[in-house]
């Protein structure tokens, strides 16, 4: 065994053991201020009233699984990309189809809108032949050849999971099969900065909210979340609970937090600044996966899909499921609230897309009160011109 | 290399009795092995080991703050936007919230 580059004193063995005892040491640090559970502290705070959150608008147009669906920062278009090859832009208040993208490729894993160019989208490439993430401007004029004008932005060794455009909306950054994410600018196609530490495929990336911010965090198959720095490319918070492979993350609307679904049938909350997990959303009658999530405007809801067809609504605060959603016949792939946190959009493999948001019950009294003012001046009226 | 219908070739040792169920696999099921093949030397091992040891006494050094104090930070953010939150307080009954706002709501 060739032993250059060793230290004095240090062996694979001696590593190995200081590993352990960092990894011991790591652990004991943590629990030293995990002093109180986050559904303790939550006590106080007023049980959700019921949800009024149902499907309310059914998109279909996709004629094969829906992969995955985006928002547009305009609060009112969506997009969303399925195994038939097609990308479709929708108008979420017409239900009108705007744009439909044919791609030369059957498997676009992943798209989204471009913060702050009004009309781009960002598609991936094919089942494992391709690799790359491309970028291509969308206009309006529906003639122009669109998928002529696509551009390779990113180039990695396996599939491409996820991507993001950052705030700045000049780079991409893009999570891989092969373990790494990446930062790419997007006009040159030049790889900025490459991040390691995942040891198996990486699936699902966010960025962190504020508009300085420059972390991101990452989960992957390793059952590993991670936080990183984006212009150092350093790992810099790993949380490892979960007991199967994390199929998204999401930061919480604050960015001190964030939540993780997983194929092991629960969600996880963790927070960045005590650095651990603070709740496990779970339930014994859910048995299936997780593959997506995502928070409400105000952080109080977590949405997760679910690969029992359902999305649960998870109360954050307290730990407890808030509803249930029903409607899709097949997995749910991905959930999105819209960037003004009016609505949810959720994508299926049932090829359909739904939206749904809520009433309030307030007005609903308003009305029913106001009939039954009109109702009793009309028998009163009756009562009156029969007695006479 | 195109495949003519949207078959994708499965290798042999992936196939399991979920396989057999699910019509459609995700790529994380197929395209590569669930742990990164080290097919490094034995050196390599000990730079890795060395590189974890540095990412563990790194990830030790984080300044953190007690979970009662976090939590209650993220109760208090929740509660001041939870009247922002249309999914939680709802939109007016029959509205679509998709159309532009003529006036402003007052909750």
């Amino acid at each position: 065994m060739a032993c250059q580059g060793l230290q004095k004193g240090e062996t694979l063995e001696s590593l190995k053991r200081e590993s352990e005892t960092l990894k011991k040491k790591l652990e004991e640090e943590r629990n030293k201020l995990n002093d109180v559970e986050l559904h303790q502290v939550a006590e106080k705070v007023e049980v959700l009233s019921a949800l009024s959150i149902k499907t309310r608008r059914v998109l279909k147009g996709h004629g094969n699984k829906v992969l995955c669906m985006d928002w547009c920062k305009d609060k009112r278009r969506m997009v969303s990309s399925s195994q038939d090859g097609k990308v479709i832009v929708w108008d979420a208040f017409t239900l009108n189809k705007e744009h439909g993208v044919p791609l030369p490729c059957t498997w676009v894993l992943a798209c989204a809108y471009a913060p702050l160019r009004s009309l781009c989208l960002i598609m991936n490439g094919y089942l494992g032949l391709d690799n790359k993430c491309s970028v291509i401007p969308l206009s309006l004029d529906k003639n122009e050849n669109l998928a002529a004008k696509k551009k390779s932005v990113a180039m990695h060794t396996n599939y491409v999971s996820g991507c993001s455009f950052t705030n700045s909306d000049m780079q991409l950054l893009t999570s891989s099969g092969d373990g790494t994410c990446a930062l790419w600018d997007v006009e040159s196609g030049q790889l900025l900065q490459s991040f390691h530490g995942h040891t198996a495929d990486v699936l699902s990336l966010d960025l962190a909210p504020s508009e300085t911010g420059n972390t991101f965090v990452s989960g992957g198959c390793d059952m590993k979340a991670n936080v990183w720095d984006m212009r150092s490319g350093q790992n810099i918070q790993s949380f490892e609970s979960h007991e199967s492979d994390i199929n998204c993350v999401k930061y919480y609307p604050s960015g001190d937090a964030f939540a993780s679904a997983s194929d092991d049938a629960t969600c996880r909350f963790y927070d960045l600044r005590a650095d651990r997990e603070v709740a496990v959303y779970q339930k014994d009658s859910i048995i299936f996966g997780a593959s997506t999530c995502d928070f409400s405007l105000s952080g109080r809801l977590l949405f997760a899909g679910y690969n029992d067809y359902t999305i649960n609504v998870w109360d954050v605060l307290k730990g407890t499921r808030a509803t249930i959603l029903f409607g899709h016949e097949n997995r749910v792939s991905r959930v999105r609230v819209s960037p003004d946190g009016t609505a949810l959009g959720s994508a299926s493999w049932d090829s359909t897309l739904r939206v749904s948001w809520s009433f309030s019950t307030g007005s609903n009294y308003i009305f029913r009160f106001i009939k039954l003012l009109f109702w009793v001046n009309s028998r009163l009226v009756l009562e009156f011109t029969v007695a006479f | 290399l195109t495949p003519l219908f949207n078959v994708v070739l499965i290798p042999i040792h992936k196939i399991t009795k979920e396989t057999s169920f699910s019509p459609f696999f995700l790529p994380k099921d197929i395209f590569s092995p669930k742990t990164i093949t080290n097919n490094m030397t034995s050196n390599s091992n000990l730079s890795n080991m060395r590189r974890l040891v540095e990412q563990l006494k790194l990830e030790a050094s984080v300044e953190r703050i007690k979970v009662s104090q976090a939590a209650a930070e993220l109760q208090q953010y929740c509660l001041q936007n939870a009247g922002k939150d249309a999914l939680l307080v709802g939109v007016p009954t029959g509205s679509n919230p998709f159309r532009e706002p003529r006036s402003c709501a007052i909750v």
